[in-house]
């Protein structure tokens, strides 16, 4: 509890630096919550392009709003991490609809994983192996997509998830499971799961 | 028994180990008879532990360009919002703003040109009131009165004063519709007269001899009436003496005589002349008289 309200007092000191416009304090909140935004940014779009923009515009409007920002409601981490899923999944429900285009990029990792597959360095596969699945997730519906991420990668409960998309826990449910089977049929087209 | 549509509707809830015992062993049971479904199942796992793979894993490598160009994209100018702005400008007039404000502020008038054209118009309406405040605005002469009237009333105003408020006070009810239709009659009345005549010296003076005319008209008229009347008097008078006497009738002198035809208007009846005749038939009538006295 005391550890909380120190952490709640230190956000909104920092809040209320970035605030009066303080660079520094700014640069801080920059460095601490950037990789995770620009990874959650990714496993949407697909493209590190894209993430990066995204990314970038998260951070606009995480400023703009940063008035909104009550430190009784939480920690600065929660709260900045909230309304960037809120912009990530606008954003993607805005372009929504049209399916990322990653056949190209598909087709190369396909190609570099065989020639990878009996590299000594597990990394480099292991990296290979998440694009692969990074591709796989592209190519799910958006609505089964945004599911699967929010709860495999993410790791939302059901709640957040509920509290996030707007949608009954029932659907919640639902998309996630067929999310996850539409994911490992693709996986499988891809023979990423048969290498495994 | 479960079949194959039910089983893949609850591997998540399997995996997150939310079934029941008894689901979980119809669910068991089913995996180990159904070569398809279990096939399903393992490759759903396998995806499922590669999406944790995925989530542990960090798809940014460096982030120090990341951080520069979010840096940059959110220097002072972008993150002060044009509301914020708008809130900033009266402390940025009044000279209050704090310098790291004043920073942010400034930034966000160079990237935002919408904000510089509001600043532009807020500088050329601040230097129009200046203006206005160094130039003195000439009171009404009638404001000095009027304030008088509604503080001290009639008294300590002058003469001029009194006779102009009560001239706005005599014309004050001209205003009513009444009031204003009967000055409007009256002004096209004065405007008719003065296009017929030239003025009410031109008009009075046309009546004037008009009437003159008119008048002596008049009189002549009368006077040469009452002069046929009265040689008509005289010749029956003279007839009836006549007839009292020798009962034979003296012709009428030719003066006497009644004209044959009486004069209908006044151009045939000249004025230079009526007062002759008029002065003659006058002059003739004591002769008459005295005529008449003798005998």
């Amino acid at each position: 509890m005391g550890v909380d309200a120190a952490v709640s007092k230190s956000d909104a000191e920092l809040v209320r630096r970035c605030r009066a416009g303080d660079s520094v304090a700014w640069e801080q909140v920059v460095h601490e919550y950037s990789r995770r935004v620009y990874n959650l940014a990714y496993r949407f779009t697909g493209r590190h392009e894209s993430a990066e923009d995204l990314t970038q515009e998260v951070f606009v409007r995480v400023y703009r709003s940063l008035e909104q920002y009550d430190p009784q409601a939480g920690d600065l981490a929660n709260w900045l991490m909230r309304l960037a899923r809120n912009l990530v999944i606008d954003d993607y429900r805005r372009r929504g609809r049209t399916p990322t285009d990653i056949s190209d990029d598909l087709t190369d990792h396909e190609y570099h994983l065989e020639s990878h597959i009996d590299a000594p360095d597990r990394g480099v596969e292991r990296q290979e192996r998440s694009v692969q699945v990074h591709a796989a997730i592209a190519r799910l519906p958006h609505d089964l997509r945004e599911c699967v991420i929010l709860r495999d990668i993410e790791e939302l409960s059901y709640q957040e998830i509920v509290d996030i998309l707007k949608i009954p826990i029932g659907t919640v449910k639902s998309r996630i499971n067929r999310g996850r089977i539409e994911l490992a049929k693709i996986l499988r087209r891809m023979k990423v799961v048969e290498t495994m | 028994m479960m079949d194959c549509t039910k089983f893949q509707d609850t591997i998540t809830d399997y995996l997150d180990g939310q079934l029941e015992t008894c689901a979980r062993a119809e669910f068991a049971a089913h995996r180990l008879r159904c070569r398809a479904c279990r096939e399903v199942f393992n490759d759903v796992r396998m995806t499922v532990e590669m999406l944790g793979e995925v989530a542990a894993e960090d798809v940014l490598g460096e982030t120090a360009a990341l951080e520069n160009r979010i840096l940059a994209a959110t220097s002072a100018g972008e993150m002060l919002s044009c509301g914020d702005f708008d809130r900033l400008i009266e402390r940025y007039f009044d000279g209050v703003i704090l310098a790291p404000t004043f920073q942010t502020f400034q930034a966000h008038f160079k990237t935002c040109h919408k904000c510089r054209r509001l600043m532009a118009g807020i500088d050329e309406a601040i230097a129009l009131c200046s203006e206005v405040r160094e130039s003195d605005v000439e009171m009404p002469p009638s404001l000095h009165d009027r304030i008088m009237a509604a503080t001290v009333g009639s008294e300590g105003q002058s003469v001029f004063a009194r006779w102009r408020a009560a001239a706005v006070r005599f014309a004050r009810p001209i205003w009513t519709p009444q009031w204003a239709a009967a000055a409007l009659i009256f002004a096209a009345s004065l405007l008719f007269v003065y296009s017929r005549f030239g003025g009410f010296g031109e008009m009075a003076s046309e009546a004037g001899s008009r009437a003159g005319r008119l008048v002596s008209e008049s009189n002549e008229a009368v006077t040469q009436t009452g002069v046929m009347a009265f040689s008509g008097f005289q010749m029956f008078s003279r007839r009836v003496n006549d007839m009292l006497r020798d009962k034979e009738p003296r012709p009428v002198p030719a003066s006497l005589r009644t004209p044959t035809s009486l004069p209908q208007t006044a151009e045939q009846l000249p004025l230079s002349r009526q007062p002759r005749k008029a002065e003659e038939q006058i002059v003739a009538e004591p002769e008459g008289k005295k005529h008449k006295q003798e005998r």
